[in-house]
């Protein structure tokens, strides 16, 4: 996009052109960012759903003022050219207009319970309501996969869990729904690239084409060298967001278990809960997955800062490779605090792995206050991760080939 | 005489949108403000829309 702003600087001063942009973005607040980088002062709309079921991005298309598409996909190369020829052309406006499509964005709810009714009320409840209608927009999408399955419901609905898991109303297991109904949507329509793109960015690096949002320190340093300050995000991006790709899976090797004969006390109660999303959750044997691991204290617990950071240990399993055994989230700021942890690492299967459900054991040491004068503790929570191996034709399958 | 057309990059033809069709009539909430945006409010106008991302 920088390229055609570039490119007409001149017609757009001259009020002959007007760029217009839509971002198909899980968070598009990181797009304004982007945009603030590149000094580039477009309008644009968010589309978090692919409401327009783009298969690709980027895509320029030239509308005329009457509305018209006049050229999908001009030619960055012949950038000058093509925009002289079209700011200069008269077009008429057509005689007998064919209707346009429409979209329904508008929150009415449906009088008729078909799919689609449901499924565009799910998703004008998540774009035009606040937090509190996503519980609704889930329960509405639901109800629209019930009487009709595809990979538009799917994906939406994992849009919709996303954004609650990433609101003030997230609920466990609102991640690993997402990853679920998106990964559904790919084994629909295994050729579309935003489907695939949403999942890959959570996914592991050697299924990685780049990393998503590594400019985004790059971003905030220039906008701070010229004297601004940068948008702010609400949700950070973090671990597979920034992940560089790899071609072949490092594994660390020569780590200490921290606990290797399992004496530390275990936090039965448990103090803190944890959730295990795996991207993807099925693969072939010889991928690799990437596991999110979030550890939050309950409303009767706190962390206990003034000791070592929070740890996790991947047990070595037969037929499987970790990008490391041992991670450490640091501990947060002031003597106790009670925000989320989360660990990312990433698993390989070997090419030989049985098919059928597996589980990676691993266990995490933190130490925990309970209640607000309560007691400090060490504590051990074990953790297992499923992964599901698919055999070559299962995939198939799925994949529709 | 070199056109508009001849000026498109036909190596990925996998677009719902036809030269000579409406852009579809789609309302989305503005960035900035999360207020309701429409192609439609640039009618008169010559558009270069960009549908991206920014990864």
């Amino acid at each position: 996009m920088p390229g055609w702003y570039n490119a007409t600087q001149d017609p757009v001063q001259q009020n002959q052109l007007t760029h217009v942009g839509l971002v198909i973005e899980q968070h598009p607040e990181r797009t304004q960012l982007f945009m603030q980088w590149k000094q580039m002062n477009w309008s644009f709309m968010v589309d978090p759903f692919n409401l327009l079921n783009m298969r690709f991005v980027p895509c320029t298309i030239a509308i005329d003022e009457h509305g018209i598409i006049q050229a999908v996909q001009p030619r960055l190369d012949r950038a000058e050219e093509f925009i002289d020829l079209f700011v200069n052309q008269s077009f008429d406006a057509p005689q007998n207009p064919p209707p346009a499509q429409k979209f329904v964005t508008q929150a009415e709810k449906p009088t008729i319970q078909s799919a689609q009714a449901l499924s565009d009320y799910a998703v004008a409840l998540a774009l035009w309501g606040d937090e509190t209608q996503l519980n609704e927009a889930i329960t509405v999408s639901q109800q629209a996969l019930a009487i009709q399955e595809d990979d538009r419901t799917h994906f939406n609905l994992g849009v919709i869990y996303r954004m609650r898991y990433d609101s003030a109303y997230r609920q466990d297991d609102d991640f690993s729904n997402a990853i679920h109904h998106w990964t559904q949507a790919l084994n629909h329509d295994p050729n579309n690239y935003i489907w695939r793109r949403r999942i890959q960015q959570y996914g592991p690096r050697l299924d990685k084409p780049y990393p998503f949002y590594d400019w985004i320190p790059t971003a905030r340093e220039a906008i701070i060298a010229r004297g601004e300050t940068p948008h702010s995000l609400s949700i950070e991006p973090r671990g597979a967001e920034f992940a560089e790709p790899m071609q072949i899976f490092d594994s660390q090797s020569a780590q200490d278990n921290p606990d290797p004969d399992n004496r530390i006390y275990h936090d039965t109660e448990p103090l803190i809960d944890a959730d295990i999303v795996v991207v993807p959750p099925q693969i072939v044997a010889g991928e690799s997955v990437r596991v999110h691991i979030t550890l939050r204290p309950n409303d009767e617990a706190h962390w206990n800062n003034e000791v070592d950071d929070t740890v996790l240990w991947v047990n070595q399993t037969e037929g499987w490779q970790a990008d490391q055994a041992h991670h450490t989230v640091p501990n947060g700021a002031g003597a106790t605090s009670d925000e989320t942890r989360q660990f990312e690492l990433e698993l390989r299967s070997l090419s030989d792995l049985a098919t059928g459900q597996h589980s990676i054991t691993a266990y995490s040491l933190y130490y925990i206050c309970e209640d607000v004068n309560g007691i400090c503790l060490y504590r051990r929570q074990d953790l297992t991760i499923p992964i599901e191996i698919l055999s070559a034709d299962g995939r198939k399958l799925k994949d529709g080939g | 005489m070199t056109t508009l057309l001849d000026l498109q990059d036909t190596r990925r033809g996998d677009v719902a949108f036809k030269v000579g069709e409406y852009f579809p009539d789609i309302v989305l909430p503005n960035a900035d403000d999360n207020s309701a945006m429409s192609l439609a409010d640039f009618h008169g106008q010559k558009v270069m829309l960009h549908i991206f991302a920014s990864w």
